[in-house]
């Protein structure tokens, strides 16, 4: 039987070759992201050890998470470190590549390619190389400050309610800051110069030029790094384990929602109140996005 | 005059800094010279001391070290290939067939999917993988991860970019299968953007901590930050040793990314500068 060209199946006959090579992908990718993120939803209505068949409980562990003062302290924790971490990071970072890009001119690969050098050493072992920095007895900030103060200054760090957290965003700054400041260099490069000759004769000065002219032709980088820094961020997970040795922290002031997550599917076994877990964290992270990426949109 | 004062002061700024984001690096690279008891000493040492082999051989007394090592080249090699070759492969399919029936639509969802977190679904994906036996195994840390929707979209605009569409009409003529399009003629135009991938794949896969801690059991299977983040929670901690560990776990990857920065910086940037 002769089929209508332009019918559906004859187009998908004379593609054959589409449906093979995203075969792959697509079975991995149905297999391993997309069923166990719906599953997971499902999962989050029932009580569940992983053994035997989940018992369907409605939205109580949604309730019971809400009342749960461990769970509250998490989402502010990591509403603290993504906030922080995310305005100092790419702060830092858009300084650094607007200095780079209009001030200096010698050795510009060699400081692109230096402040990258964080990216390569794993998150863990950053953590455990501030832990060591930060340490009580052997730390070198300590020591530091033991020069400028009678006696050997040993200040806990890493047990202090009130520096876990900034500990933690130290290290995310630390790590980030190389990657968003070669985005933006090169995001700099792409703005005509004749914008900013322009500007000046208009007698624009730095911060009028940098309002008017640079951040809204930036605007679609920025949006990619703040997203970036989101999805990372509302999920950060091995900084806090590591700081922490898996404790979470003096009265679990450094517990982020990642690792209360780990908790209570991987060392509790609830894992119907974890999948729960994980759709606030989803959720969170959806509205976070859609909120940043409104706001962006609106200033351009 | 104001002009030169603004280009000191920045070139003083971007070098203070510098110095800062490379300073933990090379403590660390300093402590693991030094003896446990010198670093526990006030103040801690500043400069390389003579115990590198002694720490060497602490380590190694505490974990098996190069097995940890091994684990990570073989699962990082293993699992940036299987990315390079269901990314790059699903990628031409999108690029080419525009007009296959749910192209649009699934590229649209592969496109959102950058943004899910992972972290969402990872109590059903343990239990994939004890249904598949695959827990104390490496297969959930090569297998899974090589559906990674930013290397596809990133492989789709190298390959729009690369290939202009006029290319696969000659070979067609020519009589070229398209499997063979794909392996002769469209992956020597966009090795560039591969290797980008690879190191991007590897990294990741390196310097993955969360699912290695959730699927290994055994000290043997532990990859590099495992087995080394391990050590600080046993009795003791061996500060230099760990130092030492880490300092040979990134050695590797700073001169790759030294010799390749170019390629990789560029890999870094055009997939989201472009976007």
């Amino acid at each position: 039987m002769k089929q209508v060209a332009g019918s559906i199946s004859h187009r998908m006959k004379q593609n054959k070759m589409f449906y093979i090579s995203v075969a792959p992908f697509l079975i991995l990718f149905c297999m391993f992201s997309l069923f166990p993120i719906v599953a997971s939803f499902f999962l989050g209505f029932t009580k569940w050890n992983g053994v035997g068949v989940p018992e369907f409980v409605g939205i109580d562990n949604y309730t019971q998470l809400f009342n749960d003062p461990v769970f509250i302290k998490s989402i502010y924790n990591t509403i603290y470190i993504w906030f922080f971490s995310t305005i100092l990071t790419l702060g830092l970072a858009f300084i650094l590549a607007y200095l780079v890009n209009h001030y200096i001119h010698r050795a510009k690969g060699f400081f692109r390619v230096v402040f990258l050098f964080p990216l390569l050493v794993a998150p863990a072992l950053t953590a455990i190389m501030i832990s060591v920095i930060f340490s009580t007895n052997a730390g070198i900030v300590n020591s530091f400050i033991s020069l400028f103060t009678d006696g050997v200054f040993s200040y806990e760090w890493l047990r202090s309610q009130f520096w876990i957290k900034p500990l933690i965003v130290l290290i995310i700054i630390w790590r980030w800051t190389g990657y968003h400041f070669i985005l933006y260099i090169a995001g700099l490069q792409t703005i005509p110069s004749e914008l900013y000759d322009a500007a000046k004769i208009d007698g624009a000065n730095v911060i009028q030029t940098i309002k008017n002219i640079t951040l809204p032709l930036m605007a679609p980088i920025l949006l990619v790094s703040v997203i970036t820094a989101t999805v990372g961020g509302i999920q950060v997970f091995d900084e806090p384990y590591v700081l922490t040795q898996g404790t979470g922290g003096v009265n679990n002031s450094g517990i982020s929602m990642g690792m209360y997550l780990y908790q209570t599917g991987f060392e509790y076994f609830n894992f119907g109140l974890a999948a729960a877990q994980s759709y606030v964290l989803f959720m969170l992270i959806l509205l976070v996005t859609l909120v940043n990426a409104r706001f962006l949109r609106n200033r351009t | 005059m104001e002009k030169i004062a603004s280009k000191y002061i920045s070139y003083l700024f971007v070098i203070m800094l510098m110095s800062l984001f490379i300073f933990p690096l090379i403590w660390m690279f300093i402590l693991s010279t030094n003896s446990k008891t010198d670093i526990y000493s006030f103040p801690p040492p500043l400069l390389p001391g003579a115990e590198l082999l002694t720490n060497f051989e602490n380590l190694l007394a505490q974990i098996p070290f190069f097995m940890n090592l091994w684990n990570s080249v073989y699962v990082a090699t293993s699992n940036a290939l299987l990315i390079l070759f269901v990314c790059s492969f699903a990628a031409y399919g999108f690029a080419r067939f525009t007009n296959a029936p749910g192209n649009r639509a699934i590229f649209l969802l592969v496109i959102a999917s950058i943004m899910v977190p992972p972290l969402a679904g990872i109590i059903p994906w343990f239990m994939e993988m004890k249904w598949l036996g695959w827990i104390d195994t490496h297969w959930p840390l090569i297998i899974p991860t090589a559906a990674y929707p930013f290397g596809v979209f990133w492989m789709y605009q190298y390959i729009k970019q690369a290939v202009p569409d006029e290319l696969y009409e000659a070979c067609k003529i020519d009589g070229a299968s398209d499997f063979r399009i794909y392996i002769q003629m469209v992956i020597p135009l966009i090795r560039p953007g591969l290797g980008a991938l690879a190191i991007l794949s590897f990294l990741n896969s390196w310097q993955n901590f969360q699912l290695p801690l959730i699927i290994l059991n055994t000290t043997e299977k532990f990859t590099i930050p495992l087995a080394l983040t391990n050590l600080t929670t046993q009795s003791g901690t061996d500060v230099a040793g760990i130092m030492l560990g880490t300092s040979i776990s990134v050695l590797p990857i700073f001169i790759a990314f030294i010799l390749a920065s170019r390629h990789f910086i560029e890999g870094l940037t055009s997939g989201s500068v472009k976007s």
